[in-house]
This record gives C-alpha cells, structure tokens and sequence, in this order.
C-alpha cells in the first residue's frame, strides 16, 4: 500500500475520533470475548481432563450421603471426613472382576505453617495406587519415606523444606504441576506418613480418623466386568456407603461445565455478529458522507481499486487495533482472573498449554479482525464502483 | 495533443424512463484550443466533461486521446492518464476534509510518488490568490476559496488537457478574470483547456465555442477567433 493511501486511511481514521474509537473498542470487546471463550473453554477440558485421568477409577466407594461431596471433590478438592469400615477395602479386593482397590484417607487442617486456608491432606496406598501416584511420579520420582509428602502447585514450599502440621514437621519433597482447582492447596502422603499425622493430630485432641479406615476406595475393574453386578453384590453386604460408577462420576460436572461453555460461545457469537452489524453501518455512513471526496480521488487519478483499498485499510486499522487491544485484555484478564473463575464457578479449570494459548491469540487476533474487513467489504466494492457524476451531484 | 469524441451518447434512467443526456455529440480540441461549451443547466455539459476527462464511460461513442480509446483502457491506465495529462475541475467539486489545502493541492503528485513541483505550485497559489490557505482545511474555506483549491489541484501536476466545469461558480468577477487568463495563458504553452459555463465573459478568452442543448452538441464559432 502507497505513502498516501495509508495516509487517506490513518487521517480519516482520526477524522471521527469518537466513531473510530468506538468501532475500536467494539472489536476489541469481540476479541476479548472470543479470547477468554475459546481460553475458558480450553480450560474446561483441560481441567477436566487432569481430573478425569486423576480419578481414573471405575468406581469409586465412598461413606452414604458423600456422593455430593465427592463431586466436589472432582470440582473443587473439597474432601468428605467421613470414612469407610476397613473390611469394604478387604471385601471389594476380593471381589470376582476388580483388578485393583486401593484406599484413600482426608484429611483437612486448619493449623498448618503453609498456608493461610485450610490444607486438604490426602493420603493413598503407594502398593495399590493407580490414580494419585502416577500423577505424582511425573514430577517425584523416588520411593516414599514416611514423614514425607508432595505439596500442591500453589503451596509455596521449596522441596527439602519443611511443613509443620498439629506441631509435627513433615519433609516436602516435590511440588505437583498445576491442576486448576483445590488440590493445588492440597499435601498428599503415603499411609504411613498418614498414621503419623492422625497420631500427632490425636495426640493434640483431634481425632479425625480411625486407625485404617479409609476416606475413599478407588475401584479398577477387570475387562468386561459387569459394575452393576458388582454394585450390588457391595451394596448387599454393606450399608451406609455409596458406589459411584465413573460415568456417574463426572455427570454434574460435564452438565455444568457444559452450560459455562455454551453460554461463553454464545456471548462471543453475540459480539462477534454485533461487530460486523455495527462496521457494516458504520462503515455505510461514512463512506456515503465521503462520496465526493472518493469521486475527486477518482478524478485526480486513483484507481477504483485504490478507492475500495482505503476502506479496507480503514476497516483493517480498525478491526485489526481494536483485535489487538481486545486479545491482550483478554489475555491479561483470562490470567489473572483464573483463580477467581475457578473458586466462583466450583469447575475444574486449568489453563491450556502455551501452543493452545498461541492458537487462540491469533484466533482471537484474526477472526474479529476479519469479521470487520468481511462486514466493510461490500461497501468497498461499492466505493470501488462509485459513479463520479452522481457523487459530486450529491449534497452539492 | 488531440482530444476526439464521436458519436458520444450517455443514457441516464430517471423514473423509471430512459433518456440522453448527451446524444450523439462529437467533439474535438487540440493543444492550444481554449474551447467553450456553452449552455443551460441540464443540457448536459456535465455529462459530457465527465466523459471526456475519463470519469464516466459514454453508453455508445468512442473518445480518444492522440488515438488512444479512453474506454478501452484498464483501470490503472485510464487512472494513470487522468493523473498525468488531465487536469479535470468538476461542477461541484470535493476535497479532501482530513487533508489541509496544500495536502489536497500537491495529492495529485502524492498519488503516483511524484516530485511535487513547489515552485510551480506556489505560483499557482499565488495566480489564485489562495497561498495564504494551504494550512487550512477544507472546512474551514468559502465556497469560492475551494473552487480555487480545486483549479489548482487540477493544474498541479502541468496536465495537457485542462477540462473544467462552471470554473468560475463562486467566484467573483475579479477571480473569474484571473481564472481565465490563466487557462488563457495555458492554452498559450500548448494546454488543451475546455471550460463548460454559461458566463458569456469566458468568451473572449476562447477560439472555440460549442453549444449545447437538450444533450446535443452544435459547434458555433470557427476556430482561433479569439485568442
């Protein structure tokens, strides 16, 4: 493009401040939208996922009337303090068809030397785990010591430092990548560590556990084992317990999460179709105010095509600054605010990787900015078809 | 420079009706000629200059500059023809609001990324009277000072061919005169100047004149009479 077509472009642009501004701003909000849609969405499924393949059990057994609250604990890391009788853990091993079963223990403090919140102290079998410990071992690698423990992302304690819970010291000896929710406040200890704990948490007069009883136990099926069946045969033997089956698992969670998503899309769609309304008709106006002046370039010696080149370029200045400043609030907002969103809404959410991140942005860069070249485009072929005669006649 | 038009026919719909406002009109002016098309408004002496400077294609005839069909020229040659060789000043001429004056006087060469002649065009701004202007935007002129920066917006780039329309439109008797010694003194150099009007005075400045009515172009007076 010519010195002095981006000059035609960058003075009218200024010429109307306000409508300029505006059209901006507009675009800008269509960015931001689209940005924290697609991030928000992408989140989700992150988020989901981490969660989904944490929890990868086929059944989980939990004490009656907690299946609520173990939702929550797939939300938000909020754990249930109610336990389990030991033989449900001896009884489901031996059942026909379950491949493994392994126990899990809450526990929540009040009084650690962490952190301002509660801490969620989860303790699991490193013999039998197959849904914490392989999560665990992406970032600690080395066998358990009793009196040790991995702390959450968000728990700032460097490893080899030292956690102190109901006056006993425990060693940190890894820190989890991020997962989007509660448990990143939350310390994970093997069983023995978690005798250890719920001695020294009973010997300052909080009995929170019985020695052994679990909080939770995590069911793997053998291939082609009936869960149903399998449910009941539990469900005969035991009162007071609930078998959640993993599809029952996530249920609430991906209905909610589904709700978020729609609503977000449909609030991007919304402003994505009000940009390319309002650059349409903005974009009209204009250009019908500017007839002569594009009849005189015309006759001065500018091509049609330079004429339908200008308001493209002044779309894309417009569309384009106002993508840019759109996606880098939505940027910053998304950041910042992921903490917030996650503790509001009470749905796993974690941030997608960097590549997934860069996508968006120049999604989020290109769509609004073409939406608005798209919605001017039109009437830059009619500039472009401009009948000089008719122009210069036109509020003479 | 030779600028022939034949057989020029442009047809306009105007409720819903089909009619000419040129018929049939053939036209010739050489370099040197100061030709006058003389008529009333909406014989469409309009409708012709347009066509002749290149802006507005005629529904039948054929319009040549030195040989070359106008009309058979793409986009970019035509544009490029019109910004070398015709300096065209249209009835109701615009400029540029965002631009001030000098911006929209020197466009022409801006355009192409041509050398802006400063000294010609000061001296044009001075002939015009309106070199006190060129900081001014076009908002903030009169009528007759716009008519002025549009003469020598036309005249900036030295074209061959001068077509103007009702050039004088706003401006008092003293600035008309000024107006037309200058094309005067142009077509003196070899500029091809035609001028549309019904102010009789542009007569004593012209060789040739034409008249025009209800679309048709009828020659009056013989060549070099009155230079």
């Amino acid at each position: 493009m010519k010195r002095t077509t981006l000059k035609i472009i960058y003075t009218n642009f200024w010429s109307h401040p306000a409508r300029s501004l505006g059209l901006v701003i507009l675009t800008a909000i269509a960015s931001a939208t689209l940005l924290s849609g697609i991030i928000f969405s992408k989140s989700l499924d992150v988020g989901f996922e981490q969660l989904s393949s944490r929890m990868g059990a086929d059944l989980i057994i939990v004490p009656f009337g907690s299946e609520a609250k173990n939702q929550s604990v797939l939300l938000q890391g909020d754990l249930s303090h109610k336990t389990l009788p030991r033989e449900v853990l001896d009884f489901t091993r031996n059942l026909p068809g379950v491949s493994t079963a392994s126990p899990q223990f809450y526990l929540t403090t009040l009084s650690a030397s962490c952190c301002d919140k509660k801490v969620n102290i989860i303790g699991f079998d490193p013999k039998t785990d197959f849904t914490i410990k392989p999560w665990i071992r992406k970032t600690y690698k080395k066998d358990f010591v009793p009196g040790s423990v991995i702390v959450g992302n968000d728990i700032n304690i460097e490893d080899g430092g030292v956690i102190k819970f109901f006056g006993k010291e425990f060693t940190v000896v890894g820190t989890l990548e991020p997962l989007g929710n509660k448990l990143d406040q939350a310390v994970f200890a093997d069983v023995e560590t978690i005798e250890i704990l719920r001695k020294a948490a009973a010997e300052v007069g909080y009995n929170f556990i019985s020695e052994g009883e679990p909080s939770a136990i995590l069911v793997n099926l053998e291939e082609g084992a009936d869960f149903e069946k399998l449910s009941q045969t539990i469900y005969e033997h035991f009162d007071n317990l609930d078998v959640i089956p993993r599809k029952n698992m996530f249920d609430s969670v991906i209905a909610t999460a589904g709700s978020f998503k729609i609503a977000v899309w449909l609030i991007a769609g919304f402003f994505l179709l009000v940009v390319i309304a309002v650059v349409y008709i903005a974009f009209s106006v204009s250009t019908s105010e500017r007839k002569r002046e594009f009849a005189t370039l015309l006759i001065i010696g500018a091509t049609r095509k330079k004429l339908t080149n200008i308001v493209l370029g002044e779309s894309l200045i417009t569309s384009g600054s106002g993508a840019v400043a759109g996606t880098l609030i939505g940027t910053v907002a998304i950041i910042s605010f992921r903490f917030l969103i996650q503790e509001n809404l009470q749905i796993p959410f974690s941030l997608p990787n960097a590549s997934t991140i860069l996508l968006t942005i120049i999604a989020a860069l290109l769509i609004p900015a073409f939406a608005g070249i798209g919605a001017s485009y039109h009437i830059a072929r009619k500039v472009g078809k401009i009948d000089v005669y008719t122009a210069l006649k036109e509020d003479a | 420079m030779i600028l022939n038009g034949n057989n020029i026919t442009k047809q306009y719909t105007r409720r819903g009706e089909k009619f000419n406002a040129v018929n049939n009109a053939d036209f010739f002016a050489w370099s040197g000629d100061f030709t006058v098309i003389f008529g009333e408004s909406g014989s469409g002496k309009s409708t012709l200059l347009n066509a002749l400077a290149g802006v507005t294609a005629p529904t039948t005839g054929n319009i040549e500059i030195d040989g070359q069909p106008l009309f058979k020229l793409n986009d970019e040659e035509l544009a490029r023809l019109r910004n070398d060789r015709i300096g065209y000043i249209p009835q109701n001429t615009a400029s540029l609001s965002a631009f001030t004056v000098a911006d929209n006087i020197t466009l022409t060469s801006t355009l192409y990324n041509k050398k802006i002649d400063k000294e010609h065009i000061k001296a044009l701004l001075n002939k015009l009277g309106i070199a006190h202007l060129v900081n001014e935007h076009p908002q903030n002129l009169s009528g007759g000072e716009l008519r002025r920066v549009a003469i020598a917006r036309a005249l900036a780039n030295k074209p061959d061919l001068i077509i103007a329309d009702e050039p004088t439109s706003n401006l008092d008797e003293e600035n008309s005169r000024k107006v037309y010694s200058l094309f005067a003194k142009l077509a003196r150099t070899g500029v091809a100047v035609v001028i549309a009007t019904h102010d009789k005075n542009a007569f004593g400045y012209s060789n040739r004149i034409y008249h025009m009515k209800s679309g048709s172009l009828v020659p009056e007076i013989g060549e070099y009479g009155n230079l």
